[in-house]
């Protein structure tokens, strides 16, 4: 015997929201977080900011290892601002960083940002997206948001925590008066560099046909462009050719709002690659996302 | 829905003609689908996919026009109205059925606690009710259809696509399955329903579109369908004592061309040219007392037949 299934439509009336895409916001937020590995890669791209914390609590005496060593950090604190919790350096430093800065940058960024949109293509997920109110433009915007969320985590939220942990475990508020209003500055400006980078991933995810494809173009273009910036600035003897790293353009910006000290790239340079950058990407992303040619 | 909905088609294809650069998909298409269950039916690659794209708003003509609900398929309104079920796994295994439904309709605009109420009520109407916080990766094929069909359901559309919604399901998810697609009709909802089981599409469908090298080659009533092709010989089933004599007696009538015995005991063959003719006279013969005919059954007067002799 067959058995129904049953089906009744249910009562109540339709909504409309104004922003049909901003769940999509929420959806790769969790998509980071649905999976252990996401967790797991999400806590060691954390390592640095932990690493900072251990560092900040050895030099206030949290932790004890000895006056010895307690000493060495002083004096390396007062030597290097890299170092030093006064500085907005040691909460700006380890994100600008080639090392651990890009490296942890590209390894969250390939979890999420840099595949979306070629994920989706490849599970065919665009075709539902579409079918829903949601327009191309606000899918990337979803998709640029809710990455910028998953790396801002270790871009934007690490090192404002930092901050106001090292604040609290100061002596005075000497800190807290000195650093503010810098720290407001490269809060922003790290906001700022989180958007951009992540929407250049993002648009770049939407040109290839698959994940991989799109990973491999991303992590090409960073540390490619990276590579490319250094080898002409020497071979030319032209330090502002660094500015050809997408990486360091970006970087450049901050350092410059945030009053980091610069190293030979040109501000109105870096904002110019960026720029370009960001207007080729997205006039292939536009191409791409037509409906036709996202369903090809 | 007001008196006058009822009667609109929800959805209608005008002269409607899709090229991918130099190659036609479609060609000068129209047909209207109101709140029923229309079969479209074709071979791979005649346009079947490029229609069904149209119909969702995924696509846009080249020429002529596509409406759902009487509004341009691609703009967001009439998109609202469409729920559309691919034919492709789109499901991701990380998160529950529920979840996957609540996010979907979330994008219809739904807010999250509304979103997530429906979605679960969908699911437990379809008969998910024991799995909804399960992981899709752990459902069965019936179950992840009946997923992809509660998305297409949730946001309660008035038209509903369905892309081979019976490929990989076992005999009794497919009856279900047809019982819930039958059912929606009923409801308001007028269904388009691809697949290529044609025989599980004929007990759903009140109607079917037959699709061939991009253009419309017959819509109707799969009956209607059938009585357009007279000329085409039809396989008559017969159960009857005394075969071998009702084989020679068939044998004298001008409509038979030809007559098997089969190897089950009381059963023959015939395959007749104009089968309402033939019969008149199979009525006469029975009523005369000479024969007992038990059964009488056509076996060509399905879809398949009629499809395979509309395509060659």
């Amino acid at each position: 015997m067959t058995r129904g299934l049953g089906y009744r439509p249910l009562d109540g009336e339709r909504s409309r929201h104004r922003f049909p895409w901003l769940p999509l916001v929420r959806h790769e937020w969790d998509s980071l977080l649905r999976t252990r590995w996401g967790v797991a890669v999400l806590l060691l791209c954390l390592l640095p900011a932990f690493g900072r914390l251990v560092w900040l609590t050895l030099l206030h005496g949290f932790l004890q290892l000895g006056d010895a060593v307690r000493t060495r950090m002083q004096s390396q604190a007062a030597g290097e601002l890299a170092w030093n919790p006064d500085q907005v350096s040691f909460y700006v430093e380890p994100v600008l960083s080639v090392m651990p800065g890009m490296a942890f940058f590209l390894l969250l960024t390939s979890v999420g940002a840099a595949r979306s949109v070629a994920r989706d293509r490849a599970s065919n997920a665009l075709e539902l997206y579409w079918t829903r109110s949601i327009t191309p433009v606000g899918y990337l915007c979803g998709k640029w948001l809710g990455a910028s969320m998953v790396v801002g985590a270790i871009t934007i939220v690490a090192p404002m925590l930092l901050w106001g942990l090292a604040v609290l475990m100061a002596d005075d508020w000497s800190r807290l008066q000195d650093t503010a209003c810098p720290m407001l500055i490269a809060t922003a400006s790290l906001t700022l560099f989180t958007l951009v980078l992540v929407g250049a991933a993002v648009l770049l995810s939407a040109l290839p046909r698959t994940p991989n494809a799109a990973l491999v173009a991303w992590a090409g273009l960073l540390v490619g462009s990276k590579a490319v910036g250094v080898v002409f600035a020497r071979a030319l003897q032209w330090p502002e050719l660094r500015t050809l790293s997408v990486w360091d353009a970006a970087s450049a910006l901050v350092r410059a709002a945030s009053g980091l000290p610069e190293r030979g790239t040109s501000l109105f340079g870096s904002a110019m690659v960026l720029a370009m950058l960001l207007l080729v990407l997205g006039l292939f992303a536009a191409r791409r996302l037509r409906l036709q040619d996202a369903l090809a | 829905m007001r008196p006058d909905d009822a009667l609109a088609p929800v959805l209608a294809f005008e002269r409607v003609t899709r090229w991918y650069g130099h190659v036609v998909a479609l060609m000068d298409v129209s047909f209207e689908v109101g709140r029923e269950v229309v079969g479209l039916v074709g071979q791979n690659g005649v346009g079947k996919s490029t229609l069904m794209k149209l119909a969702a708003g995924l696509l846009r003509p080249s020429q002529g026009q596509v409406r759902v609900c009487g509004r341009d398929a691609t703009t967001r309104a009439a998109r609202s109205e469409v729920g559309y079920c691919p034919d492709f796994e789109a499901l991701p295994e990380g998160c529950s059925g529920a979840h996957y439904v609540t996010n979907l309709l979330r994008y219809h605009g739904h807010g999250a606690r509304s979103a997530a109420e429906r979605a679960r009520a969908v699911l437990q109407e379809l008969g998910l009710g024991q799995h909804l916080d399960r992981s899709i990766g752990e459902y069965s094929k019936g179950m992840r259809q009946r997923v992809r069909l509660a998305q297409a359901l949730a946001h309660e559309p008035r038209f509903v696509l369905l892309d081979e919604p019976m490929t990989g399901l076992d005999p009794v998810a497919r009856s279900e399955l047809a019982v819930t697609i039958r059912a929606l009709p009923a409801r308001g909802i007028g269904v388009l329903v691809s697949s290529h089981v044609l025989h599980e599409l004929e007990s759903v469908v009140d109607r079917v579109v037959l699709v061939h090298q991009g253009r419309l080659l017959a819509s109707g009533r799969i009956g209607e369908l059938r009585r357009l092709v007279p000329e085409l010989p039809q396989r008559v089933r017969l159960v009857a004592a005394r075969q071998r004599e009702l084989a020679a007696c068939l044998l004298q009538l001008p409509q038979v061309v030809a007559v098997n015995l089969t190897d089950r005991d009381q059963e023959l063959q015939v395959t007749v040219q104009q089968p309402r003719e033939f019969l008149r006279e199979l009525t006469r013969l029975g009523a005369s007392g000479s024969f007992v005919i038990e059964a009488v059954q056509m076996m060509d007067d399905n879809l398949a037949s009629v499809f395979g002799h509309l395509v060659g």
